[in-house]
């Protein structure tokens, strides 16, 4: 059997861009300008796909003048602690070479066609502001409410990247080590696609679907993709972890929640950035309370019979509510008939606070890469964006796109990549014989259903609360559900095969989240272990990282690393390189403060 | 402080702006809502102070000063 026997489609290219969000679009796109063959794969359609494509108002991760990058690499370190508490989780090589980067990335974003000025045209002022959910800084930028994620695709068409929309990933192709190609499958058509290439930047986000959907929050209607079944079901991550990247940080989920009781959480009491309007909570009769909720006054309002309590939007302004009609409408019209139909008012209601789960995978979790975003065990295998290890939002994954993007042809050249690799043609028949199996069990279970029972497993054995038993529990259900459905879906069509791969996905990086949280029995992160309250300070800097090995899970508890000396030896005031196109506007406004 | 609560009103049922220009337009063109959509949303974007940095410097720094004042008065309540 050779490889066009059983490739429906078959491509041969320099550069594979997996997932065309803010961070995929921007190294292909640079890749292309830079005289390589580049094909992006979407599962989506890339000109609407990703956590920007309802637009940005912000960009952040901008270092400011005359603080050293040292102590923005520092501060970016400590700030996790909000999430994660205590100790560091992340990489500050990455952190330096995205501080390092950010202007002349934002340079780049504009050549791609994005504006990222307050006022128009390329002389236009850049208006700094303080990113207001970290706090202080003026770290961030304000832009237009912009969709970024239509400029860039097509400046993506105009530099030549061949874009395959509505390609899922299945998995990795690898020759001695290194990743050689992707076996894909065509969402619409049903076709199984071959593309070998020489390097594979991988950019399909995070994982946000091994736990039950988020609790709807007013202040998510921006940040609705989290629970959006369309996307980041972990393709990427898993079909990495299977070829044999680290991945690290898997027992920490995200969380933007204060804990009132073991079972009730706390949305962190801010709409985001520039909104200008805080969350508020009330008990039943409309009383507030101090904004940071605690445990200890929601046990007092317990006692006195007050609870339970609300989060209310009564006191947003029009604005506020227009911003989220224009944006409903723009994308899921029926969502406002249904809340009328259900007789809602956003300017009346309230929301009860009731139990709520972790929901996401995000920043520190990912794909292990030293600061060129290379992977650290699998060579040719690039992760940018939040796909990434301690790369999270639209600054840092477009530069990281921008900046694996540009190295490409070095690296191509250096590591003598002139050919492509030779196809284990094993590979490619273990991914066609799953498209296949799928293909052929319309008796089997249906996927939708699969992953929502996977999913109720992680929120209610795994959780913020850990506890051993529930744990074994939640590892013997997961057992259970994989022994019977893991090969027997219902993909008897392209959609369905789909949420089947993505299902195999999910149950795939629901092991590694067990198996991380089991070799942690500590309070750790924004996590508690039932019976060990203490965190272990000794093990505060101290990461998990998995891989595959041999076919075998391999897993190592191991310190974060330092920054390296050639950064902590650099001078204070060293250059940062298009710094000055911008920083002048944020001198005067500095000044004007 | 209180928040003004306002006492539910299950008689008048609240419509979305957008959503009631959204039928208008269509009804008036005999087309789609999708397509009519494409016609009224751009046009009450424009409608949103959304990026009025003035304004919204000012709705914050009153929010924020209504907030602490709920605050104090929670404490001193409580006093």
């Amino acid at each position: 059997m050779n490889l066009q026997s059983i490739a429906d489609r078959l491509y041969e290219t320099d550069v594979l861009v997996v997932g065309g969000g803010t961070a995929g679009c921007p190294a292909a796109w640079k890749a292309a300008k830079n005289g390589l063959d580049v094909i992006m794969i979407e599962k989506n359609h890339t000109a609407r796909s990703g956590h920007c494509a309802q637009g940005i108002d912000t960009n952040l991760n901008f270092p400011r003048p005359g603080v050293p990058l040292k102590l923005h690499v520092a501060d970016w370190q400590k700030r996790h602690h909000m999430f994660y508490g205590e100790g560091k989780f992340c990489d500050p090589n990455i952190g330096w070479v995205t501080f390092e980067k950010a202007y002349w990335a934002l340079k780049q974003m504009e050549d791609m066609g994005c504006e990222m000025r307050w006022e128009k045209g390329p002389d236009g002022k850049v208006l700094f502001i303080p990113n207001m959910f970290f706090g202080g800084d003026e770290n961030q930028i304000a832009v237009h409410w912009r969709n970024i994620k239509r400029d860039m695709y097509n400046a993506c068409l105009k530099a030549g990247v061949k874009v395959l929309n509505r390609i899922m990933l299945i998995d990795l192709l690898t020759e001695n080590g290194r990743v050689i190609g992707a076996t894909c499958y065509d969402t619409r058509e049903g076709s199984f696609i071959v593309i070998m290439a020489k390097v594979v930047i991988m950019a399909a986000g995070p994982l946000a679907r091994t736990y039950d959907s988020e609790t709807p929050m007013f202040y998510k209607y921006k940040y609705r993709y989290h629970g959006a079944p369309g996307a980041l079901s972990g393709d990427g991550l898993a079909a990495a972890y299977r070829a044999g990247a680290e991945l690290v940080n898997m027992d920490i989920g995200n969380c933007w929640f204060y804990r009132l009781r073991d079972d009730i959480l706390m949305p962190i009491g801010q709409v985001f950035h520039r909104d200008g309007v805080n969350g508020r909570w009330t008990d039943y009769e409309g009383n507030q309370y101090p904004p940071i909720a605690t445990a200890r006054l929601y046990a007092e309002l317990e006692e006195a019979g007050k609870t339970p309590v609300f989060l209310s939007q009564t006191h947003l302004n029009e604005d506020y509510q227009k911003r989220i009609e224009v944006a409903t409408a723009d994308e899921r019209m029926v969502s406002l008939k249904l809340s009328e139909d259900r007789g809602f008012n956003p300017a009346e209601h309230r929301y009860e606070i009731q139990p709520m789960h972790l929901h996401n995978f995000a920043t520190a979790c990912g794909i292990v890469v030293d600061e060129t975003f290379e992977s650290n065990t699998l060579k040719g295998l690039f992760a940018v964006g939040d796909i990434a290890a301690a790369l999270s939002s639209c600054g840092p994954a477009v530069t990281s796109g921008m900046i694996v993007g540009e190295a490409m042809p070095e690296y191509i050249k250096n590591a003598h990549l002139d050919k492509q690799g030779n196809v284990d043609m094993n590979q490619i028949t273990a991914a066609k014989a799953i498209v296949d199996r799928y293909a052929s069990t319309p008796d089997g279970c249906n996927p939708i259903e699969l992953e929502a029972s996977v999913r109720y497993i992680s929120t209610v054995y795994i959780s913020q609360y850990k506890q051993a038993n529930k744990l074994k529990v939640g590892q013997q259900r997961l057992n259970s559900l994989r022994r019977e459905f893991y090969d027997n879906m219902d993909g008897s069509n392209p959609h369905h095969l789909m949420r089947c791969l993505e299902t195999r996905n999910i149950m795939d990086m629901q092991q590694v989240h067990i198996d991380a949280c089991f070799s942690r029995p500590e309070t750790r992160g924004n996590y508690t272990w039932q019976g060990t309250w203490e965190r272990d300070p000794a093990r505060d800097d101290m990461l998990t990282y998995q891989r595959m090995e041999n076919g075998k899970p391999v897993l190592e508890i191991r310190h974060v690393p330092e920054l390296k000396e050639k950064y902590v030896n650099s001078p204070d005031d060293a250059e940062i390189e298009c710094a000055d196109l911008y920083w002048d506007e944020l001198k005067k406004e500095s000044e004007r403060k | 402080m209180k928040l003004e609560l306002k006492p539910g009103d299950y008689e008048s049922k609240f419509e979305f702006p957008i959503l009631k220009l959204i039928r208008q337009k269509a009804e008036e063109l005999d087309i789609s809502y999708c397509a009519a959509a494409d016609i009224v949303v751009p046009e009450y974007q424009k409608t949103v102070r959304y990026r009025d940095h003035e304004f919204e410097h000012e709705v914050m720094m009153s929010n924020d000063a209504e907030f602490k004042q709920a605050i104090q008065e929670y404490y001193e309540r409580k006093e």
